[in-house]
């Protein structure tokens, strides 16, 4: 059992029927159940207030760190050619570096079985959750009068924003429109950014223009110069656009603030650990929290978890006890015919909790904005594997 | 009436079916312009739903409305008038120039909810599953446009054992194109596969023929890998290259 890390008293099933609604209508939680099924917790996990300072504040280590390795990763090109970053992207990094950038991230933090917290990668790139670790942790705390929220990651970023482009300024919200699961966290960030003093632009990636020195969202037939840019859209993806020369160029514009740069790809790059041998750059925090990584033909199968380099929302993910023996051999043969596309990182041994839906595996997200803790949101899964099946929990800390 | 109260019914506190209602589309109610617009007049001819209804007969049956948005919902609704439950399954957004309009479908949204006798059918009623066979319309919508296509994943649906459970044996999808959409065609072979016996009816012609298991999912991914225009969301909801569209129809 983990000292300072309990769970909430459940929500009856009426205060939890009436939450949910809620979720829907004021945190543009849209997806409160999916097939049937509710994406959420009835019950959230209780912090004390040290096990929060302790987690923010590595929190906050890792993102500083991740920072200076991203610049200097930008200066070396053979390392960076290490991390599996696509070509094309690789090339556009030097260009899209005239870019001013306001970094936020999320560090999800898994309890062990030897009682420590570790993390199993960064989410510095583009990370969700915004919904649930704003509005919707809220509506928890309601009810629990002896907790309350670590923070609201979008009020904070919506903030931070107001404060690097000044108020009235227009920031782009980029995300794939059409799904409805991304596009909620781009309403629940334009509700926040609205509430900041800033006017917001829902818009795809392939509506990315400049203008004169700004970026731009081709917008009907105009083009509506960006003060910043909200980029809810994997860097990776970017070079599969249609035209993605252009966009790299658009990307580049140095008049418009993207939170968060491309750069950031570097250390989202689960082959980053791959480098650090190599680096200047001192990664104490990193190199004590994230279990040993390696690459894929260098490591026997046993007791090692094998991830693509970059992933998302654990999509093969190879875990031992989380899957079948076929799809764990076809990932495994994968990774040996591609190695550069995938990273192996040793099992830590994550831990369950007791909860009041029985034993489940947690992992406390802890998101950092320009520097600064912001908040958290928890997801926990039946499986030692937190996927699209894990459940979503608020995180509150006692008071 | 208050968007929070058309959400409310179309949803159903408590009904058996209001965990699959799709909800970004209340989020784009706007009362105010759609009363303005409103012209009150949502025929759907009698014979179309007593072909629909024939579909259905003998045997428990959930109909799924693949059809465009509109026609999906006002068939819905007269559906609802011969013991079904309207289940709005429609995952797409609403805003200014979206590619895929969706002015209509709000109306009747709203002029849905005032038909209240359509949401208060007995708990054991079937279930009549709303889509908009719109929803993949264009491969490359205009530039400039609000892109609100959509995917219906499997996981969006009930899965069999829910329709088993609640005593549904057959699936009828009625649609105007020759075969379901990508999307829904694998909803239709997970319900085959299943157990349940999956028919198409088709609109235009009001014929119901039983559905059939597509070519190999192989052969099907090799022609889509050909043509993959660029990144978006698989279609058991991961990030990957985008899924198949079908040009529209109906």
């Amino acid at each position: 059992m983990l000292d300072g890390l309990t769970c909430g008293a459940p929500l009856s099933v009426a205060q939890f029927s009436e939450l949910k609604e809620r979720a829907v209508r004021e945190a543009f939680k849209w997806n409160v159940s999916d097939g049937g099924v509710d994406t959420l917790l009835d019950f959230p996990l209780l912090l004390t207030r040290a096990l929060w300072r302790m987690l923010s504040e590595r929190a906050v280590l890792l993102a500083r760190e991740a920072e200076a390795a991203e610049q200097e990763l930008l200066e070396r090109p053979v390392l960076r050619s290490l991390l599996g970053v696509p070509l094309a992207l690789q090339r556009a990094l030097g260009r899209t570096r005239s870019a001013p950038g306001l970094r936020y991230s999320r560090f999800d933090f898994h309890p062990t079985q030897s009682g420590e917290f570790v993390i199993t990668e960064g989410n510095l790139d583009a990370a969700g959750g915004w919904n649930e670790a704003g509005g919707v942790t809220s509506l928890f705390a309601e009810h629990y009068p002896d907790a309350e929220p670590v923070g609201d990651p979008a009020g904070a970023l919506a903030a931070a924003l107001a404060r690097r482009i000044g108020p009235h300024g227009v920031v782009g919200i980029m995300h794939l429109t059409h799904y409805v699961d991304d596009h909620q966290v781009a309403r629940a960030l334009a509700h926040a950014f609205r509430k900041a003093g800033l006017d917001s632009v829902h818009f795809d990636p392939s509506q990315l223009r400049n203008a004169g020195a700004r970026a731009a969202a081709l917008i009907g037939d105009d083009v509506r110069p960006l003060d910043a840019i909200f980029r809810f859209f994997p860097a990776d993806w970017s070079c599969r656009l249609v035209a993605s020369g252009r966009w790299f160029e658009s990307a580049a514009r140095p008049g418009t603030l993207w939170s968060n740069p491309l750069a950031t790809i570097l250390t989202q790059s689960k082959r980053f650990p791959l480098v650090w041998g190599r680096l200047a750059t001192p990664l104490p925090t990193w190199s004590r929290l994230l279990p040993e990584t390696r690459d894929p033909l260098l490591v026997r199968r046993n007791g090692w978890v094998l991830k693509p380099a970059f992933g998302h929302e654990g999509f093969d993910v190879a875990v031992p006890e989380a899957m079948e023996r076929r799809r764990l051999d076809r990932l495994w043969r994968r990774a040996r015919l591609a190695p550069w596309a995938w990273a192996a990182q040793r099992n830590f041994g994550p831990l369950a909790l007791a909860t009041p839906s029985g034993f489940r595996y947690p992992c406390i997200g802890v998101y950092v904005v320009d520097g600064q803790p912001a908040g958290a949101y928890a997801r926990l899964a039946e499986r030692p594997l937190i996927d699209e099946n894990a459940l979503g929990a608020a995180v509150l800390v006692q008071s | 009436m208050s968007y929070r109260s058309v959400q409310d019914i179309w949803v159903g506190k408590g009904d058996r079916w209001s965990a699959w209602v799709r909800r970004p589309l209340f989020a784009a109610l706007d009362i105010e312009e759609i009363e303005q617009d409103r012209d009150g007049h949502y025929p759907v001819d009698e014979a179309s739903i007593e072909a629909v209804h024939a579909w259905a007969a003998g045997v428990k049956t959930a109909l799924v409305l693949d059809l465009p948005g509109s026609k999906a919902l006002k068939l819905g609704l007269a559906l609802a008038t011969r013991g079904y439950r309207p289940v709005l399954m429609i995952n797409a957004s609403s805003e200014a120039r979206e590619v895929i309009n969706m002015r209509r479908v709000l109306a009747l949204l709203v002029e849905g909810a005032r038909y209240t006798q359509a949401f208060t059918n007995p708990p054991e009623a079937p279930p009549v599953f709303l889509l908009d066979s719109r929803r993949g319309m264009a491969s490359s919508p205009e530039e400039g446009g609000f892109d609100n296509r959509w995917t219906i994943f499997r996981s969006d649906m009930p899965s069999c054992s829910v329709l088993k459970d609640r005593g549904i044996s057959r699936v009828v999808i009625v649609q105007s194109a020759a075969s379901p959409l990508g999307d829904l065609e694998a909803v239709a072979v997970a319900y085959l596969r299943g157990g349940l016996d999956v028919q198409v009816g088709d609109w235009a012609t009001r014929t119901l023929r039983p559905f059939e298991l597509p070519p190999r999912a192989w052969l099907r991914r090799f022609l889509r890998a050909l043509v993959r225009p660029g990144p978006a969301r698989l279609d058991d909801g991961t990030y990957g290259y985008r899924v198949e569209r079908r040009t529209s129809h109906g």
